[in-house]
């Protein structure tokens, strides 16, 4: 009898846990969409006012060169918020690195296949000093970024005082292709997702990001992590200041103004904890990128009156932080 | 379920709100008595609109003339030259039943991202202030049709696509080297002899750039006028601020443009009324009072009506006409020039109230599928005339 009970007991149990099993499951895939709900819900949106002109294959390729700027600096962005740094300077520092390597490409003769690595390589050497001079002089990063951002755009500035430098247009529009820039784009999407969410290097830094005391104290060097994150996210703006240039052909003391605005505003509508920790993934990055890239694209191609264009954008913005946030708890869906 | 009923509730929320928004400026329900009211009654507020009665009219109205849909690229659409210049081109779009379609732009890789989704959008030309060696050749490739205004390309590679392009209406913009110029010798003439000069940092804006080539090349020309200091960077009012207090010996002071009215204000909380003058670019509010006190010897603007012309050569070019047969050289245009306290009120009275700088009629007129006899004499001559005294000889009779 008392086996009988013991039985049912433990059937019941199972069942019980069966059902937990079956509601964290469900809970699971219900926080892998949500993200993603913000950004259906703008595609259908723009498709429907639209008549469907945004979701043809031509707005698609547009929307590949117009978003895959912004998407490649946030996947870089998604280490330096991910430890819980910050980057003001990534706007101008591509400004400056389109003024290396114009002023290289025109006056040196060096081959245009070279001019990608060195833009990286610019790129990482100068988002560095961020790192560098934050953890050597215990100065805040955001206080530093800002410095090296005014330092970038003085010799921005001083470099097109005159005129703006163009480069010839016609010998790199070859690099401004949509299927390299397709190829570039799923490449760097699939590195950093997994450095991101599967190597030491991305799970130290979102340590570092949920508290960077307990960090310290588990032994994580945050002095190498907190450089590293800065050379990732130059490594980015040295590959996007390439292929802007060859999209643009020039640069001019504007050159990566808007960039910072809309890297900071991509983390916030793709639910990137802004503090970093474990909750940030490289997906919510990606996805807050491309939301802001469909949203201007959608906008403009549904000829609203400019009137009213930033007073939607703002509902819209609501409307998607409501989507992609659990309010309940306080937290981002993740 | 909750997620979709908030997404359903937002979505339906949204299509309400912005069911009063409309699309854009879609104008084919202009009358034939060349009355704008249709646009005042469109837009719902007078001032965002003209409201005039121009009378008979010898060209086609704009029911009777086939639709287009023409975009606009400009850096914003929120300061007095802006709503200045949406005002006129709403006014031209139903004129000439046109959709316009408006985008925001000022980086170079904002404007090639605008001139694609322009095109996404069903646009047949497209007017653009910064103009990028992409943006021809997607123009180009799209079959659609590009014309600058308020600015002008200098580099030879862009230079030389536009010279082959089968879809470049044209450029124009106000001269504004001889606007810098005008200025200088203005200052001159009042007598002023130190001066300082101030404007955006290089590189942020080719027209105050070339504003400062003005000043420099003008001031080469006085032996004794003598520069105490120049600035150049986006703090102008902090800068003027500090020049106030280091050269009391200064009596002329040159601004490439921005927003007058902090100019305005310095010179008052700094003691420079009555001792000092003012030449600058872009008119604001207060203007009348500072020409009338003497603060203000010099200001020039006007640059609104430029989009009209602009307008002109894209709608000539969509409609298969041809005007300009170099299309590298820029067509130049005055600025308006405000001297006195009548030249301001005639300004506020025939530009900036409920009568366009040049009347659908008159923009007809620059069109060869209405005027045969338009050619490039003629926006020449529309472009050269452009001043108070014109616009007033042009419209005194639309007061009566």
């Amino acid at each position: 009898m008392a086996e009988k009970v013991l039985a049912k007991e433990r059937e019941e149990e199972k069942q019980r846990q069966a059902e937990l099993i079956h509601q964290m499951k469900r809970k699971n895939r219900i926080n892998a969409i949500v993200p993603f709900l913000g950004l259906i819900f703008i595609i259908l949106f723009f498709a429907i006012v639209t008549g469907g002109r945004t979701v043809n294959s031509s707005n698609l390729i547009n929307l590949v060169n117009q978003s895959y700027t912004l998407i490649i600096v946030c996947v870089g962005a998604a280490f330096v918020y991910g430890y819980g740094g910050m980057d003001m300077s990534v706007g101008y520092v591509q400004g400056f690195i389109s003024v290396i390597i114009a002023v290289i490409a025109m006056n040196h003769g060096v081959p245009v296949w070279m001019i990608l690595p060195i833009s990286i390589i610019c790129g990482m050497l100068i988002s560095s000093i961020n790192g560098i001079v934050s953890v050597c002089t215990r100065v805040p990063v955001f206080v530093v970024s800002l410095c090296i951002m005014n330092i970038c755009k003085g010799i921005v500035a001083t470099a097109v005082a005159d005129t703006d430098i163009y480069m010839p247009y016609s010998e790199y529009s070859g690099w401004n292709n949509n299927v390299l820039k397709a190829i570039v784009l799923t490449v760097i999407i699939a590195a950093g997702y997994y450095v991101f969410e599967y190597t030491q290097i991305g799970k130290k830094m979102k340590v570092m990001g949920g508290n960077i005391t307990t960090a310290k104290h588990s032994g994580i060097n945050v002095t190498k992590y907190t450089i590293l994150a800065y050379v990732i996210i130059g490594a980015t703006v040295g590959t996007v200041a390439f292929f802007t240039l060859t999209r643009t052909g020039v640069v001019t003391a504007s050159t990566g103004s808007g960039l910072m605005l809309d890297v900071m505003t991509a983390i916030v509508l793709g639910g990137f904890p802004l503090f970093g920790g474990a909750k940030a993934k490289i997906r919510s990055a990606v996805v807050g990128a491309v939301t802001v890239s469909v949203l201007g694209n959608g906008l403009t191609i549904w000829g609203l009156n400019p009137n009213y264009v930033d007073g939607v954008k703002g509902i819209l913005f609501l409307i998607i932080v409501y989507i992609s946030y659990e309010r309940k708890k306080g937290e981002i869906f993740n | 379920m909750k997620k979709l009923l908030a997404l359903a509730l937002c979505m339906a929320m949204t299509a309400g709100m912005l069911a009063g928004c409309g699309n854009s400026v879609s104008t084919s329900d202009t009358n034939t008595s060349k009355s704008s009211e249709s646009v005042a009654s469109e837009s719902g507020t007078s001032e965002s609109s003209y409201n005039f009665d121009a009378g008979e009219s010898e060209y086609p109205s704009a029911d009777e003339l086939e639709p287009h849909k023409i975009g606009v690229i400009w850096y914003g659409y929120t300061d007095q030259l802006s709503t200045s210049m949406k005002k006129n081109m709403d006014y031209l779009a139903s004129e000439f039943n046109v959709e316009l379609v408006y985008a925001e732009a000022y980086l170079a890789e904002d404007c090639i991202s605008e001139t694609e989704n322009l095109i996404e959008a069903g646009c047949e030309g497209i007017m653009t202030l910064g103009l990028f060696a992409a943006m021809v050749e997607k123009c180009e490739e799209a079959g659609v049709y590009l014309a600058q205004f308020c600015n002008v390309v200098t580099d030879d590679e862009i230079l030389g696509m536009i010279a082959d392009s089968k879809y470049f209406a044209g450029m124009i913009t106000e001269s504004d080297v001889s606007g810098g110029e005008m200025m200088v010798e203005d200052l001159y003439e009042r007598g002023c002899r130190n001066i300082v000069w101030l404007s955006l940092q290089a590189g942020a804006s080719a027209n105050h750039d070339n504003r400062v080539r003005g000043i420099e090349a003008e001031i080469e020309k006085y032996g004794d006028l003598n520069v105490l200091a120049t600035y150049r960077g986006t703090d102008i009012s902090e800068a003027l601020t500090t020049f106030a207090v280091t050269y009391p010996e200064m009596d002329g002071i040159l601004i490439t443009g921005g927003d007058v009215e902090e100019y305005y204000q310095v010179m008052t909380s700094e003691g420079l009324s009555g001792n000092v003058v003012l030449a600058t670019f872009d008119i604001g509010e207060g203007t009348g009072e500072r020409l009338e006190s003497g603060d203000l010897g010099w200001i020039a603007g006007g640059q609104a009506p430029t989009s009209g012309i602009a307008f002109s050569l894209l709608y000539n070019a969509i409609t298969g006409n041809k005007i300009l047969d170099d299309l590298t050289q820029p067509l130049y245009r005055n600025f308006l020039i405000l001297q006195s306290v009548e030249d301001y009120d005639n300004y506020v009275k025939y530009l900036e109230g409920n009568i366009p700088a040049y009347t659908g009629d008159e923009i007809k007129a620059l069109i060869k599928a209405f005027n045969p006899e338009a050619d490039l004499a003629l926006y020449e001559e529309y472009n050269t005339n452009y001043s108070i005294d014109d616009i007033v000889e042009r419209h005194a009779d639309l007061f009566q």
